[in-house]
């Protein structure tokens, strides 16, 4: 791991004052730890904000908002998240270990990196890492990569699994920096690839994640993450989907579908949605609903199992939510 | 090709930074540098090296130690980022007499470790769990026990040791 | 018995010595073979086991296995430690962190070392230009090959260039490198951030040759050469056996199934990487190097050799050990060069391993690639094995063992546990530009038993025979029984333990279940594998294996001191299997002393004069039975000066339970050791005329002949999820034999240990590399290591057919659950999908492969699985 300067930021104002292009934000630090020790990010200082505050799990009249520096566990294991946003909270339990998630921060958690190999090994090509190095994944080993929002010069999955259950709740992150606040969609936060995929979302230079805003939405209590991976334990999705269903007579009168290890970012299905509202929940409508969501779907070599394997499991946790 | 360096006069212009831990109920100042890991300060610095290192990456989860009674991974924490919170490593657990603890008792009953290099990771994990949860269930621990790797054990006395040891915790807590 | 009782020559007098008696003088050279004889068991296990195994079956009075479960062998008469679960000796220290492994030892001083590692599969080194590391802040000093001038490492068989062509391994890369991560400089730092900082400075430049990057590609006309001396990139071919008339046997059989395989690359993956703390120290003359090896004293000689030493200028000591699996039983390069730098620098030297390096650059093993086919009557009865058995041995060939140590072991073994009247095998090891292979637990008995006995489910299902039926009309009955293969395989229970599998299955009712889950549309299998484990190889059967150097014999070093406490020393090597309580369980019963008087030591080549380490399941065996023998002796010791004191003759003396000697029959007359040990020690004046001062013997134990067979059934019961082509393991029992277990507890922690090694194997690990040679695992992101999620719980039963010739009656346990796992597996998931049709044969068994078979199958409408895998 390169040397770096370490300061610990009293106020947003500190941190803002410390950045610069070659300084990365410190919070809980279970990615920057690890992207630094294998060569990946090399930050002339590191700014730890876990002094800035950035607390609280609050729910009131416009919804959930939580802190940026809360820890995964906390939210997790929240009441109020658990009740009100199940999916949340079943994300949450689904990612990484105990150990991380009691030591990641929520915003830090919507800014992990991607899992591609290529990325994460400085010895070979990455256009994200070395813009212009180019993409071995296209033809190299993709098995874990994404389906949907690729492009030639980026096929990496996003992979956070909180960022798909909030995602189909229409969460915003409210960001901070040298210039002020702002609040953004979350959806809208991230960028697809495109040409220039080192480029992974809409912050700033010295802008920080605050804070997420969950609207409150009365039927997301009856919502559910479901997590396909080959290991149960610290592995990250083959395929994720985050839904929440208000159905009342066997009809859907809304629903929100958004899934995960299958884009470059969390991945919102709103055809399928929108082909599933006032329907009669079955078996049926739901596969009719998913395969028109998922039409789009673009696999690679190694990773063509996905679209099924994503819409079985699309199709599953409709039924398991609407039975 | 080569020779060699007189590289070594030029030791100790590094950066280095004070940071003050408060490990196992001691606190300790070591002047290290920033990049330095909790893991490696505990091992190399404070000469506590009961807490292992299995992968550098947090997934192996050798390195687990509290952080303010919560597991976390050593590995993936730069010291510094451990001041101002209590830590607690196996060390801590035996009593002063070097008196096995309850779970410790529990791990070598069941013979829930073999060669002993994850151990001290999964006694830490399962420390924190039990109190936390001190009304798990033997799938929860199973589940908790997932986030660590033993390639010795197969796993199944590992969860076995940790259920008894709560059953055990719970009966004197009844009695 | 029914033939000899005797299965060892050569002086060595085969003997079960019942483990309830305590050594009395003259004793050793001569027992009646008492062993074999079934043992009393009370458990439930025991009657249920005595209902199904008619003793007709076992043929004659050959040995009796006799099912004995963990609880039964808790209660041994009282005082006797062999056999008893006592509580393990090295846990106090690993359970409070005071255990020292390798990267807990922290001279004065130390430096720290990492190795410039090449980033190509397969090059010519140009240029090495470390200028730039040396003058990075912290680092030390930087050597290359030609700075260190170390002697290579040669592992050699003692074969015509026919059968094996010799190949170094340099410790640095010299002109040519071979594989991704192949070491071509150490650097040395101050501390281990610096030497990291260090290795991004070096320049290394390479004129790339084309790689070679499988064994397909290897054996491919015109492929380049990995090694320029191994034409078609062949280090051994070996055609073994082929028994006369074996093509007829195929022309004319009612049936011939084939098994054609591939098994995925594995890191043997110890949590503990390697490494290695080298110190010069001048007051001994010595270099000490400390480092975490499964065989001390080899390494020790390739040290030596490689540094230009005598053997007594290299002191190899080994600490606490966090696992080996095999990989550590060969010689590193990296640890010689550790000890070059220490020597050169005379400052010591610390080098650890990173996960990265543990997964790319150490040592791989499994690779392999079968075309295997048998041939049956029509009542399923085995005529004939023919097998090509090509094993990817990656770029080097690993010391002691060579590059034959797949090929071999496959070839020598395949006929497993069934009379084959004929067989023919061709074993191939080819090389590489990949990471080098070393032996893991099992060493392609898990590859070989896997083809077999895929070959005998196959064979069922076209003759339309029960899978286990076929195996009961095969498994060898009588013993010993001298196989196809010129080895004689001694008692097990084969028949037994496939009885007892079977029907622990389907009393806990998994046939119907299986049938009603069909009937639902789901996916469940049962599978078997049924194999044994040759354990405790002597030198007679390495030497069959033609090594040059070869492995064997043990050596066991006791001492007893003024306070009548003992320290025993073995050339075995612990690193995870107990051997400070196994071992010492066995000399306190040989004595008739407290365990807390009983202190073994190991790992340290000054302190014996020699060991073969630990692999291949032979500690108990053989070093168990070293250390038996060398208690013995000194008990004979003890005998002679305790009835010396007595006032009588050593033939009237026994030893006296709680440790002293005492007239027998008259058991009042007694001294205790340590009154013995004050005239061996402090009053030597005493001591009777010609007897030498002092309470110490040495002993040795080798085993001429084949050694002992444990053995195994196991049974596995799987669902596939259609949804997800997951595999989960519903319900998994070994029935296990390993002869008289010395730690009950141990043995099953062994089996449980190797069975999630055997179904990580099946299902979920593999190091694969692209077509530029790059592997794709570079930490436990990639080679996915299952977790408590993903291995079942164990149920075990014992069997217990003793060994006849080791001083316990003990046989290996090491290795047997991880040889019988893959089969089982894989049998399973086989027998789920056979409504589909189609079969899986090549490991890891993964999702993908799964929810095709299961998609593309006439089974393919059923309903997808309420599987939730959140």
């Amino acid at each position: 791991m390169r040397a770096f300067e370490y300061a610990a930021a009293r106020t947003p104002a500190d941190a803002f004052a410390r950045t610069t292009p070659r300084t990365a934000y410190l919070a809980g630090g279970t990615t920057l730890v690890d992207l630094m020790k294998l060569g990946v990010v090399e930050p002339d200082a590191v700014i730890d904000i876990n002094g800035l505050g950035l607390r609280g799990i609050r729910l009131d009249r416009d919804g959930l908002r939580v802190g940026a520096l809360e820890r995964m566990s906390d939210v997790a294991e929240h009441p109020v998240v658990a009740a009100e946003f199940p999916v949340v909270a079943q994300a949450l339990q689904a990612s990484a270990s105990p150990q991380i998630r009691n030591m990641a921060s929520i915003g830090g958690n919507l800014l992990q990196r991607t899992r591609c190999g290529y990325f994460r090994d400085v010895a070979t090509a990455c256009n994200k890492r070395q813009p212009g190095s180019g993409c071995p994944a296209q033809t190299g080993a993709n098995r874990g990569h994404a389906v949907f929002g690729t492009s030639a010069s980026c096929v990496a999955t996003h992979a956070s699994d909180l960022a798909v259950a909030l995602v189909a709740l229409d969460a915003r992150v409210e960001l901070a920096g040298p210039a002020g606040r702002r609040e953004v969609p979350l959806a809208d936060f991230y960028r697809l690839p495109g040409d220039s995929p080192q480029v992974e979302n809409d912050l700033r230079p010295g802008e920080l994640v605050t804070a997420v805003a969950v609207p409150r939405l009365a039927f997301a209590r009856r919502s559910t993450y479901l997590k396909v991976r080959d290991r149960q334990s610290y592995e990250f999705a083959l395929v994720s989907v985050a839904a929440a269903l208000d159905v009342r007579n066997g009809t859907v009168r809304d629903v929100r579908l958004a899934v995960g290890g299958v884009g470059t970012r969390p991945w919102r299905l709103p055809l399928a949605e929108q082909a599933l509202r006032g329907k009669r929940l079955t078996e049926a409508t739901a596969r009719q609903a998913v395969e028109a969501g998922t039409a789009d779907a673009r696999p690679l070599a190694f990773n063509a199992f996905k679209p099924a394997l994503l819409r079985r499991t699309a199709v599953r946790t409709l039924l398991a939510l609407g039975g | 090709m080569t020779a060699e360096s007189t590289a070594q006069a030029r030791t100790g212009y590094r950066e280095r930074q004070l940071v003050v831990l408060d490990v196992n109920g001691t606190e300790h100042e070591v002047l290290v540098e920033p990049r330095r890991t909790l893991v490696d300060v505990l091992r190399h610095d404070l000469g506590l090296t009961g807490t292992h290192v299995g992968c550098e990456h947090g997934i192996c989860g050798a390195c687990t130690v509290l952080v303010d009674g919560r597991p976390a991974r050593a590995c993936l924490m730069f010291a510094a980022q451990a001041e101002g919170s209590a830590v607690r490593t196996v060390e801590s657990l035996a009593g002063p007499d070097g008196e096995l603890s309850d779970l410790q008792e529990a791990f070598t009953r069941h013979h829930a470790l073999q060669c002993g290099f994850c151990t001290p990771g999964f006694l830490m994990l399962a420390e924190g769990h039990l109190a936390a949860c001190p009304r798990t269930d033997k799938a929860e621990i199973r589940e908790v026990v997932a986030a660590n790797l033993c390639r010795c054990t197969g796993y199944q006395t590992i969860v076995e040791a940790i259920d008894d040891c709560a059953r055990q915790r719970r009966n004197r807590e009844e009695d | 018995m029914t033939t000899t009782a005797n299965p060892t020559r050569g002086g060595l007098t085969a003997r079960a010595l019942p483990p309830e008696n305590l050594v009395t003088a003259g004793e050793v050279a001569a027992r009646e073979g008492t062993a074999g004889r079934p043992r009393a068991a009370d458990s439930s296990a025991a009657r249920r086991a005595a209902g199904s195994v008619p003793s007709a079956a076992t043929g004659g009075e050959a040995a009796h296995p006799t099912a004995v479960d963990s609880g039964a062998r808790h209660h041994r008469p009282a005082g006797r430690l062999v056999g008893a679960s006592v509580r393990r000796r090295e846990d106090p220290r690993l359970l409070t962190g005071r255990g020292r492994f390798v990267d807990d030892l922290h001279p004065a001083g130390v430096l720290h070392a990492a190795f410039v590692r090449s980033t190509v599969a397969h090059a010519e080194v140009a240029s090495v230009d470390l200028a730039d590391v040396l003058a990075t802040p912290g680092v030390v000093a930087a050597f290359t090959a030609d700075d260190l001038g170390l002697g290579d490492i040669s592992a050699r068989l003692a074969r015509p260039v026919e059968e094996f062509v010799p190949t170094d391994m340099p410790i640095l890369a010299r002109d040519r490198v071979r594989f991704v991560g192949e070491p071509i400089a150490i650097v040395i730092a101050d501390d281990a951030y610096a030497v990291e900082d260090g290795l991004e400075a070096a320049k290394v430049t390479y004129r790339t040759l084309p790689p070679v990057v499988s064994d397909t590609a290897a054996l491919a006309p015109g492929a380049p050469l990995v090694h320029d001396n191994a034409p078609a990139n062949t280090l051994v071919d070996v055609a073994m056996f082929a028994t006369p008339g074996i093509d007829e046997v195929f022309a004319g059989a009612a049936c011939v199934v084939r098994v054609r395989t591939k098994t995925g690359r594995q890191n043997a993956l110890p949590l503990e990487t390697r490494g290695a703390v080298a110190e010069w120290i001048d007051k001994d003359g010595q270099l000490v190097l400390h480092t975490c090896t499964q065989t001390p004293h080899q390494v020790r000689t390739v040290a030596a050799r490689s540094l230009g030493l005598d053997e007594q200028a290299v002191r190899v000591v080994v600490p606490d050990m966090g696992g080996g699996f095999g990989i550590k039983c060969v010689v590193g390069r990296e640890e010689i060069a550790v000890a070059a730098a220490a020597l050169r620098l005379r400052r010591p030297v610390k080098w650890i391993e990173d996960r990265k390096d543990a997964l790319t650059a150490s040592f791989l093993a499994r690779e392999q690639r079968y075309d295997a086919r048998a041939a049956f009557d029509a009542e399923g009865r085995i005529l004939a094995l023919d097998a090509d058995v090509v094993c990817d041995m990656g770029a080097y060939s690993c010391y002691p063992f060579t590059a034959g140590i797949e090929p071999l072991m496959a070839s020598a073994e395949m006929p497993s546990v069934y009379r084959v009247p004929a067989y023919r095998v061709r074993g191939r090891a080819v090389t590489t530009n990949k990471a080098p292979t070393a032996p893991y637990r099992g060493v392609s008995r898990p590859q070989y038993v896997m083809v077999v006995e895929r070959l005998f489910e196959r064979a069922a299902r076209e003759l339309g025979l029960d899978p286990v039926e076929i195996r009961r009309r095969n498994v060898i009955t009588e013993f010993p029984y001298t196989g196809v293969n010129n080895i004689t395989y001694d008692p097990g229970s084969y028949r037994e333990s496939l009885d007892l599998c079977e029907r622990l299955v389907r009393e806990e009712g998994w046939y119907e279940a299986k049938a009603a889950a069909a009937a639902e549309g789901r996916h469940l299998g049962i599978g078997y594998s049924c194999f044994s484990e040759r354990t405790g190889y002597g030198s007679a059967a390495f030497a069959a294996r033609k090594m040059e150097v070869v492995p064997g014999f043990d050596i066991a070093e006791i001492r007893m001191d003024t306070t009548g406490a003992v320290t025993v020393t073995s050339g075995t090597q612990n690193h995870g299997q107990s051997h400070e309580t196994t071992l010492a369980q066995i000399v306190a019963d040989r004595l008739g002393l407290d365990l807390a008087k009983v202190r073994l030591q190991q790992g340290d080549t000054d302190r014996i004069t020699y060991g073969w380490g630990t692999f291949a399941s032979r500690s108990v065996v053989v070093g168990g039975s070293a250390v038996g023998r060398a208690a013995a002796k000194l008990a004979d010791k003890l005998l002679v000066l305790g009835a010396h004191l007595l006032g009588t003759e050593a033939g009237e003396v026994e030893l006296a339970p709680g440790g002293g000697v005492r007239v027998r029959g008259d058991h009042a007359r007694a001294v205790p050791y340590t009154a013995i040990a004050e005239i061996a020690y402090l009053k030597s004046n005493l001591l009777p005329e010609g007897c030498e001062p002092g309470l110490a013997a040495t002993a040795s134990f080798d085993v001429l002949d084949d050694g002992t067979f444990s053995n195994a059934t196991h049974a596995c019961v799987v669902e596939l999820h259609a949804g997800t082509g997951r595999v989960e393991i519903l319900r998994y029992i070994c029935v296990e034999d390993c002869g008289v277990a010395v730690h009950p507890q141990v043995v099953e922690g062994q089996c449980r240990g190797g069975i999630a090694q055997g179904i990580a194997g099946a299902l979920f690990e593999q190091v694969t590399y692209d077509d530029n040679g790059e592997p794709s695992a570079t930490s436990f992101m990639d080679y996915k290591v299952p977790t408590a999620l993903e291995i079942p719980d164990v149920a075990i039963h014992h069997l217990e057919t003793p060994c006849l010739f080791t001083e316990t009656g003990a046989k290996g346990a090491g290795e047997g659950g991880t040889i019988g796992a893959p089969a089982a597996v894989l049998n399973a998931v086989n027998d789920a999908l056979a409504p589909t049709g189609t079969e899986l044969d090549d490991t890891p068994v993964t999702p993908e492969t799964v929810r095709n078979a299961l998609a593309n199958g006439p089974r393919a409408a059923a309903a997808p699985t309420g599987e939730e895998d959140r």
